[in-house]
């Protein structure tokens, strides 16, 4: 016995140290080929069709496709959706690189260092171990072995050929099938077991740069003479990942295969089908996720004597708060995107009750997981949209302390799309840090303060003003009318438009073209992988326009990404700078 | 009024005799109120809080304990041997035996749990604390003590509370527990039984509620204040502290809902008609705390915090047996002699005598409580809504 787990031990190390090694280097040869955009361009026999004078004249038109690594959620929503919610992820994923904005830009842009790959390792064979335990695998592994000690090769081709259209994207070619119904044969004969010769070659599958990025394949344009769109399993792939944040399920491969992709009508069909499931609310999640920095609530900390009530459960709970209103009042209700501004409904725990200071019932015995209300804030009350929410309020905040310049940096940047320098740096803060200065008592007192000094007070004039607006919300998100003693003036003026408070705020937001112009840029930006190049920008102008007619409803405005065809065309770019 | 009766006939059929005519009283008593209430409704504003801490009130002294404090159970073990009648040279034997720990230990302990005597015959001290020898243990001889005149009447045996000066305050209770190492404690630190207790209390039973309720609670003026007991527990946050502004829903159970008139002076909570109280628990101590004569005194903080005591004469049997419960565990980890408080209490009990045997059976007690803000609901046909908003709710 223990010789067959020795055997078994140093089968498996020596194929996965092989298997590793292979794999190291064909992610790193991946990530050359893809980081930057660039990407080999097949034609259909599979073969370069591009002149370097052709990829010159299209590079213009058309931006790069980009090579994305999944993303962690990308990772966990496909594990769940190929293998069910059971399966657990045992481990931490590598997080994503934020760029332009956006880390749905920056997984274009990264890796899987060295080290990181043996973190996805151990993750894959976990994932492997549970699907290959007794509990799952007979769920989950269709068809049964004739043996559980002998290799069946029908079984075992059936088993990944299936899986592995799931995780790859796209059917396993002739001789990936082959490679891993090989290493499960091998794995199966040393340690005379089915279940884990099929197991370790599953868990090969989940470290192939083939599952870990999105890699996209050109082909010709059949419509029009050199220029090139995405294959039809490349096309599957980034509609599925930007409406549903996932892999393609099944019919939409179908559809790949059969070549409706192709066709304006069948893609219809399929864009119809997947704006119209519940699985909408997941790629809605996702971008809005992104484009508010929510993740930032996964390292959010805060000095808990001052702020008490605060805790990670409370951070999660903020995120996840947000992500309910916005997905209630975009997908649920059907609602105009500036009303997430502006929107007095939303949804509790009672530990986001008790920060907020209202009273909700939650009827469940004690002791019991935290659950979820409907709320609406009273017409009185002073939050109203997502920026009075504590996901906004705490995130752009000190740990000890609210800061109407990181407040303002961030309604600037991320809602408005407007850069924010950053700041010299030899910067005195101490003004800014004096909360408790007799002279200076509220936060405006002490910017204006500071502002005084000429290399500050540029920018701090971008931010702060709108930043001051959220001031009676501490950096605990707390309501307050008072710092110090002293009333808080949180007036201001956007773009002519004035505002008295936060939910004063969220309306001149709410109706600034900018913050439209932004959401379009990003959810663009987001479906691309990379910002719109100059001869896209034609038809991101026709997505404004869109997007306004339309009763700026987001879900409508994805559909219509997802129906243009400058969504699935692209340049072919040899060079890793392509901006 | 018409629900009355209908309230009255159906915790009939739920409760049984004595907790329905203490309840009767109590809605009896809040009925009166419930005109006034009725009446000013459209006015009324409402403030609520969750206690999340409770202690007897302790003002422990140097010097307030005649010889010293009691011993510790160890060596109160010794001296209950030679109350038993053990030879010197027997004792020292079991006590050695008890300091080496396993079954000497074992024996001693339960030598002690069946230190009674009926008929000559050994049994459990704890549950017949009558039939096991008085230890005398000391009592505090001070002059003051937290409380309130709970008699009126300004006795040579009475106290005077440190902080507000009021004279003839009755807390036998503190007389009689506060030369118990583990009872003692001041208004800033808690005595370690009750710390205990507390700790147990807040994480094994449902929050205790107080509500207030009149025109303007920012000025002074009368009042009304509601105590329930919660649904929920207290929620507190990983350091220890209750967290402020949870939403509780008060327990349909009208044994814990009592409501007292009241007024808030110089930022002040009182009560002006003192009266039963009882909260139940789902305890590991004390089943349920009641008190007769109830009075409040309960600062309101710049913070919005409620600190301050609540007193009255507290039934001693009860309170007994809370700590007898514990048995063996308690007495060798938190106090020192059981059947030594069961003597201490039965003779400080100073109200409410048995009309047979003239035995009290209060104590006069106070108790330190803090609460912070919190949101209390109750159900009205239904939904659930504050207080302010439910003008008959007081009877419920």
């Amino acid at each position: 016995m223990m010789e067959t787990l020795q055997s078994k031990s140093t089968m498996e190390s020596s194929l996965l140290h092989k298997t590793r090694h292979s794999l190291v280097k064909a992610i790193s040869l991946f990530i050359g080929l893809g980081l930057g955009g660039s990407l080999i361009a097949f034609g259909n026999g599979g073969k370069l069709v591009a002149s370097a004078a052709e990829i010159e004249a299209i590079s213009f038109a058309l931006g790069p496709t980009v090579t994305r690594r999944l993303t962690p959620e990308q990772y966990q929503r496909v594990i769940r959706d190929v293998f069910g919610p059971t399966i657990g992820i045992r481990g931490r994923l590598d997080p994503t690189l934020r760029v332009d904005g956006l880390l749905e830009v920056g997984a274009g842009r990264i890796s899987v260092p060295p080290s990181s790959m043996e973190q996805y390792d151990l993750i894959a064979r976990g994932i492997a171990d549970q699907v290959m335990d007794e509990q799952h695998r007979d769920v989950l592994v269709q068809c049964k072995p004739i043996s559980s000690t002998a290799f069946d090769e029908k079984c075992a081709e059936e088993f990944i050929g299936t899986v592995g259209r799931f995780l790859f994207r796209r059917p396993l070619s002739q001789d990936e099938l082959s490679l891993h119904v090989d290493m499960a044969r091998i794995a199966t004969a040393t340690a005379k077991n089915y279940s884990t010769g099929l197991s370790l070659s599953l868990a090969a599958l989940l470290v192939s740069p083939q599952f870990l990025f999105r890699h996209e394949v050109l082909e010709a344009n059949p419509d029009t003479s050199g220029k090139y769109t995405l294959d039809a399993y490349s096309k599957a792939s980034r509609l599925s990942f930007f409406l549903w944040d996932s892999a393609p399920d099944g019919q939409l491969l179908a559809a790949a295969e059969k070549g409706e992709l192709r066709t304006q009508s069948g893609l219809l069909r399929q864009v119809n089908r997947m704006v119209a499931s519940p699985r909408l609310r997941d790629g809605v999640r996702a971008f809005f996720t992104d484009m508010l920095h929510l993740d930032a609530v996964e390292t959010l900390t805060k000095d808990t004597t001052i702020y008490p009530k605060f805790s990670s459960a409370v951070a999660k709970d903020a995120r996840e708060q947000m992500l309910k209103t916005i997905v209630d009042v975009l997908v649920t209700r059907e609602g105009d995107y500036r009303d997430i501004f502006t929107t007095k409904k939303t949804f509790l725990t009672k530990k986001l009750a008790a920060i907020y200071q209202v009273p909700i019932t939650v009827h469940v015995p004690t002791g019991s997981p935290d659950t979820w209300r409907p709320y609406e804030f009273s017409a009185n009350d002073p939050r109203a949209g997502i920026l009075t929410h504590l996901g906004f309020l705490t995130v752009h905040s000190h740990p000890g302390r609210s800061s109407p310049t990181l407040r303002g940096k961030a309604l600037r940047e991320i809602l408005l799309c407007q850069k924010v320098p950053a700041p010299p740096g030899d910067v005195d803060f101490t003004l800014v840090q004096e909360t408790d200065n007799a002279l200076l008592k509220t936060a405006r007192d002490r910017l204006t303060a500071h502002s005084t000094e000429p290399m500050c007070s540029g920018c701090h004039k971008i931010m702060d003003p709108l930043g001051l607006a959220l001031e009676k919300f501490d950096g605990g998100g707390t309501y307050r009318t008072s710092e110090n003693g002293t009333p808080i003036d949180a007036s201001g003026v956007l773009d002519g438009v004035a505002f008295n408070d936060g939910a004063d705020l969220g309306k001149a937001i709410s109706v600034n073209p900018a913050s439209i112009s932004c959401l379009v840029d990003r959810l663009t930006s987001y479906a691309l992988g990379r910002s719109p190049v100059q001869g896209e920008m034609s038809w991101v102008n026709e997505l404004y326009k869109t997007f306004a007619t339309g009763g700026y409803a987001v879900p409508a405005l994805m559909q219509e990404i997802a129906l243009s065809s400058e969504f699935y065309h692209a340049s072919i770019s040899l060079g890793p700078n392509y901006d | 009024m018409i629900f009355l009766p209908i309230q009255l006939m159906k915790l009939t059929r739920l409760l049984d005799r004595s907790h329905l005519r203490q309840i009767s009283l109590a809605m009896v008593a809040s009925a009166a109120f419930v005109s006034l209430f009725a009446q000013a409704v459209s006015a009324l504003e409402s403030r609520s809080y969750v206690i999340d801490w409770f202690s007897q009130a302790s003002y422990s002294q140097d010097g307030d304990c005649p010889g010293g404090v009691n011993l510790p159970t160890r060596e109160q073990y010794a001296v209950n041997f030679t109350h038993l009648g053990y030879a010197p040279d027997e004792i020292e034997e079991l006590m050695k035996q008890y300091a080496l720990g396993n079954d000497g230990e074992r024996n001693v302990r339960e030598m002690m749990r069946f230190r009674g005597r009926i008929d000559g015959k050994p049994v459990n001290a704890f549950v017949h604390p009558w039939t096991a020898i008085d230890p005398k243990l000391t009592t505090v001889d001070g002059a003051y003590a937290f409380g309130f005149n709970l008699d009126d009447h300004v006795g040579t045996n009475s106290f005077q509370d440190p902080l507000n000066k009021e004279m003839g305050v009755d807390n036998e209770l503190f007389r009689a527990m506060g030369c118990i190492e583990q009872f003692r404690g001041t208004y800033e630190f808690r005595p370690t039984f009750w710390e205990f207790i507390w700790n147990s209390m807040k994480e094994s039973s449902p929050a205790w509620l107080m509500t207030i309720v009149g025109e303007d609670l920012t000025k002074g003026g009368p009042i009304t204040i509601i105590f329930d007991r919660a649904m929920e527990h207290l929620i507190f946050s990983p350091g220890g502290e209750a967290t402020a502004d949870f939403t509780y829903r008060a327990d349909p159970d009208l044994r814990s809902h009592h409501v007292f008139e009241g007024q808030i002076e110089d930022g002040v909570i009182f009560i002006t008609n003192p009266g039963f109280l009882r909260l139940l628990q789902d305890s590991l101590s004390f089943t349920e705390f009641v008190l007769e004569k109830t009075q409040l005194r309960l600062q309101i903080m710049p913070d919005g915090r409620l600190d301050g005591f609540i007193g009255g004469y507290q039934p001693w049997r009860q309170f007994y047996f809370g700590i007898a419960q514990g048995g063996l565990g308690y007495e060798g980890m938190i106090v020192n002699d059981i059947v030594g408080i069961y003597y201490l209490l039965r003779h400080h009990a100073d109200a409410y005598p048995n009309p047979e045997t003239g035995q009290n059976e209060s104590i006069s007690a106070t108790y330190h409580i803090e609460a912070v803000p919190a949101f209390v609901l109750v159900d009205k046909e239904g939904e659930f809504v504050e207080y302010s908003e439910h003008p008959d709710v007081s009877v419920r």
